[in-house]
């Protein structure tokens, strides 16, 4: 909780906060209260001690005289639930043991840092602000920061009526003529001075001095004296006796300004009235009129004080709404700093007016507040910058009246956060300021738009701004619209271009549209048509965006997540693939027949700059020598029996993107040379062509031969070699990396499942055992089609190992033991294997698979059994 | 418009429109800063850890019937308004 309790002077305020205290206590709890005087401090303590003790709720005080005052119980650290004190507690020696709520009296009287101390001496404690007048610097902080509320505690517990205030030019003597009314009832007065001794400096008069003076004039009436300088029990001394009517003025300082209650005071006189704050005297007025009697407030001040002094007075005449009062005072004074500590006086602003451009601080407040909302850390800085620079209200408002009634109402309406972030930037580019200006009226309504002279101007808004349109003129001042629209279309992300043109020039305009110009309107501009214009163009571009988005999206799953595994051969392939994608390399791809050597090329493909284009796949062995040339490189009509047509070769319909030569140890040694030059000099002829063509592709090439071997048979052209190994991958074959067959085996489930509109079933442990057993000679893609079998081929919940394919069921049984280099496998594997087999051709009966396997029911219970802890 | 251009406009403007949009557009920032420290203080403020105050009130009973006179209305609200507070974890 954080929260201000603002009330008039005796409305209540204490008790309130008495009752969060208990609450607090009874929570298990410490609550501390903080007053500004001493005076105050010892009032608080003893109404609480009178009213909890019967409560057996302990209350502690703390002061800096408590060493001198004996008679006050001191802070007892051990057991206090209630600790009431001064600033002292603040320092050294007060260590709350649980604070839990810290309640402090009279805001105004308190610095903003010693606020935050009392704060801190608790591990975040509730925290209870009160006051009658709150700060100018709390008002206007909290004008701007609701839902913090001010809580209407404005009604008092008795009906009291408020002193009849009235500021009087001049010297002490004019106000004696209410001393007749006050004599006949024998009231007791309260007169105030500002400070206690002489001081020439300041002109104030001593209270002493003017304690003498009032002496005599109220004689036969006995008349007291409180200021700082005296001991606390001697003013105590004095203020009991003005309580109990022996004493029936008193001359004080400031000394009694807050929480002195004397219900029969009924007339003040305030010397010097204008040296005081608003919210001071306030304070002060509030220590008369308690009783029945009417009461009179004289605010005596100097007629040569300053006009904001006199306001001041004349502010109290009018009001004793302690919330209006301040409000005032934020007015005459200003708010302090609001992120400094000064509470009040003009805050350290260059150039904003808190008062005349209140309208603008409430457009912030609302502003970051909704910035603040969607993104707490403050992530998209630059949103900031789109929402100081757009285009809300801003026109200077009047300064505010002082109404407590409206003082928190916003009064500009702020942009919402979607609106700001989504405002497209326009800038218009026109030699004219008329042109410019009107344009830029007509547009910002919809659109943040800048503005530029000439092509130098508009590149600097440019590359700062990053405008979503540029809408400029053909014709700058000896500069051409189109010498900006070329350079502006070369950036990276280019905004879109709009030409304006005049009538006669419109074939440039087209001209400009068929070197990348969006569109162009002609002069004079038709608003209407121009809006419309740019919502379309933005929109048009949206799209196209939004699509770019999404094949790249898809493109990039074909990418590295196709291929699984995470054993320590394929780590090091997905290491090599996504070192050599973004380079131009010619890659050469080994491994036995469906090892995924097509899954790698296409993941370097989709890693590579070259993903947006195509990626060719060449299968060479599937084609006869004379075909795959044709394949590779095209043909011209007629270029041998059947060629109808020209056909354009995969090379350059690779053009600019990968092409992939699988098998690529089959090819003939003809084709070898013309390959060897197409990725040498990257030129190449159709077949039957004169014409020598270029095509800008990225090689992969794969087998599963051993190509060293066969350049060393003299099978495959050694040069052709060199080309093709820059890079070599070699695939793994799955035998021997068996951890991620279970991987494996979870996808591709998924996978043939969904494919073949079948539930998703699991593999049973015995024949994830069967799968892991099996060698793979055909590597995954043998691994795919065994596991798509049992997929169609299971009808129980999970898949067993009678659903696997023959081939995988019979070597891992028997067949296993026939198997002589079987490295991965092991005796216990083996027997494993051999057990659940027999276990299911008898279809679980124990005793059964005992006779096959040719050991007793006994021992394959405990077999059983071992395998058993061993899995767990 | 941009902070550059509002600089030199406030400084050499070219009509007293162009330099009170400058001025608007200084202001704007400079208020937009101050509420952000402000209200990420507050924010701040919602974060520390704080804990609930769940008594259930017997203190307060007691209390009451000890005065000699009732609370008023408000005064009845505004308790229950703070207590309110007090109960709810962390600082609210």
């Amino acid at each position: 909780m954080n929260r201000l309790l603002q009330g008039d002077v005796g409305s209540g305020k204490t008790l309130v906060a008495l009752e969060a205290m208990l609450h607090t206590v009874e929570s298990g709890w410490q609550a501390a209260l903080m007053a500004p005087t001493q005076i105050l401090a010892e009032q608080h303590y003893l109404n609480f001690h009178r009213l909890l003790a019967p409560l057996g709720i302990s209350v502690a005080l703390r002061t800096s005289a408590r060493s001198e005052n004996t008679a006050m119980p001191l802070f007892d650290k051990d057991a206090p639930g209630i600790i009431v004190g001064t600033h002292a507690l603040l320092y050294e020696g007060t260590n709350f043991q649980k604070l839990g709520l810290a309640v402090i009296d009279e805001q105004h009287k308190f610095g903003v840092l010693q606020r935050a101390k009392l704060i801190e001496q608790g591990d975040a404690p509730d925290v209870l602000v009160m006051t009658a007048t709150p700060i100018p610097r709390t008002l206007h902080a909290d004008a701007l920061r609701r839902p913090r509320c001010l809580d209407p505690l404005r009604k008092t517990g008795q009906p009291r009526r408020n002193p009849d205030s009235r500021p009087r030019h001049g010297q002490a003597p004019r106000s004696r003529r209410l001393r007749p009314q006050a004599t006949r009832q024998r009231p007791p007065g309260l007169h105030r001075l500002p400070l206690v001794e002489d001081s020439e400096k300041l002109s104030a008069k001593s209270a002493i001095a003017e304690f003498e003076k009032w002496k005599t004039l109220l004689e036969p009436h006995t008349v007291g004296l409180v200021h700082g300088r005296l001991k606390p029990e001697e003013k105590e001394a004095v203020m009991s006796r003005f309580r109990d009517g022996s004493i029936h003025a008193l001359v004080a300082t400031t000394v009694i300004e807050v929480g002195v209650d004397v219900p029969n005071a009924n007339i003040m006189v305030v010397e010097n009235a204008e040296r005081f704050g608003l919210a001071q005297l306030h304070q002060l007025r509030g220590r008369i009129g308690r009783g029945e009697h009417k009461s009179f407030c004289v605010l005596l001040h100097d007629p040569k004080a300053e006009d904001t002094a006199k306001e001041k007075l004349l502010v109290l005449e009018k009001t004793s709404d302690g919330f209006e009062i301040a409000e005032a005072d934020l007015r005459l004074r200003g708010p302090g700093d609001l992120v400094g500590t000064a509470q009040t006086g003009l805050p350290p602003l260059r150039l904003g007016d808190i008062f005349s451009d209140a309208g603008e601080m409430e457009f912030a407040r609302e502003s970051v507040r909704a910035v603040l909302a969607k993104d707490p850390r403050l992530h998209a800085a630059k949103i900031w910058r789109s929402a100081i620079s757009s285009n809300a209200p801003s026109e200077p408002s009047p300064p505010r009246q002082v109404d407590s009634s409206k003082s928190c109402q916003p009064q500009a309406v702020p942009l919402e956060w979607d609106e700001m972030s989504l405002r497209k930037i326009i800038l218009i580019v026109d030699d004219e300021k008329n042109t410019r200006d009107g344009l830029r009226d007509a547009l910002e309504d919809h659109f943040e738009v800048y503005v530029a002279a000439d092509i130098a101007g508009a590149m600097s808004v440019v590359e700062t701004e990053k405008p979503d349109v540029v809408l400029t003129d053909l014709r700058l001042a000896g500069e051409s619209g189109m010498d900006l629209a070329e350079k502006v279309l070369k950036l990276p992300k280019p905004p879109l271009c709009i030409m304006m043109t005049a009538y006669g020039s419109v074939d440039a305009a087209v001209e400009a549209m068929k070197r990348g110009v969006y569109d162009f309107v002609t002069k004079p501009v038709n608003i209407d048509r121009l809006e419309i214009l740019i919502q379309r163009a933005l929109r048009e571009r949206d799209t196209r965006k939004e699509n770019e988005e999404l094949k790249q999206q898809a493109s990039r799953r074909s990418g590295l997540e196709s291929m699984i595994g995470q054993s320590g051969p394929m780590v090091e392939v997905f290491d090599t693939i996504k070192q050599v994608a973004p380079s131009r390399a010619t890659v050469l791809i080994q491994g036995e027949t469906g090892t995924g050597k097509e899954l790698a090329a296409q993941a370097i493909h989709t890693l590579s700059p070259r993903a947006g284009k195509k990626f060719i796949a060449v299968h060479c062995k599937a084609f006869s020598a004379q075909l795959l040339e044709s394949e590779l490189f095209g043909h011209e009509r007629g270029a041998f029996t059947g060629a109808f047509e020209r056909r354009i070769g995969r090379f350059e319909q690779a053009n600019g993107g990968t092409l992939f030569l699988d098998e690529i140890g089959e090819i003939d040694e003809n084709t070898q040379v013309k390959l060897l030059r197409a990725i040498g000099e990257r030129t190449f002829e159709r077949v039957g062509g004169n014409q020598t063509l270029q095509a800008d592709v990225r090689l992969v090439a794969a087998t599963n031969r051993d190509l060293a071997k066969l350049v060393a048979e003299g099978k495959f052209r050694d040069d052709l070699y060199f080309r093709l190994n820059v890079v070599q991958i070699t695939m793994p074959p799955l035998r021997s990396r068996k951890e991620d067959i279970p991987l494996m085996v979870q996808a591709f489930l998924k996978d043939s499942a969904k494919e073949n509109s079948k539930p998703y079933r699991d593999m049973s442990p015995e024949a994830m055992a069967c799968i892991i057993n099996y060698d793979w000679p055909g590597n995954v893609r043998e691994l795919r089609a065994a596991i798509e079998h049992a997929v169609v081929m299971s009808g129980t919940p999970k898949i067993g190992v009678r659903d696997l394919p023959a081939s995988v069921r019979e070597q891992t049984g028997l067949s296993l033991l026939n198997t002589p280099a079987a490295g991965a496998l092991n005796l216990h594997q083996t027997e494993t294997a051999l057990i659940l087999r027999a276990l299911e051709e008898s279809a679980g009966n124990r005793t059964e698979a005992a006779k096959r396997l040719g050991i007793s029911r006994r021992t394959l219970h405990r077999r059983l059994k071992d395998l058993k802890t061993i899995r767990s | 418009m941009p902070f550059a251009e509002a600089l030199r406009a406030i400084h050499f403007p070219e009509s007293f429109h162009q330099r009170d949009a400058a001025r608007a557009r200084l202001v704007r920032e400079e208020f937009f800063g101050i509420q952000l420290i402000l209200q990420a203080r507050k924010a701040r403020w919602h974060e520390l850890p704080g804990a609930a105050k769940k008594a259930r009130g017997k203190l307060i009973a007691k209390l009451e019937s000890a005065l000699p006179f009732s609370l008023t209305a408000s005064q009845h609200s505004v308790i229950a308004e703070i207590l309110t507070d007090l109960r709810a974890p962390p600082c609210a």
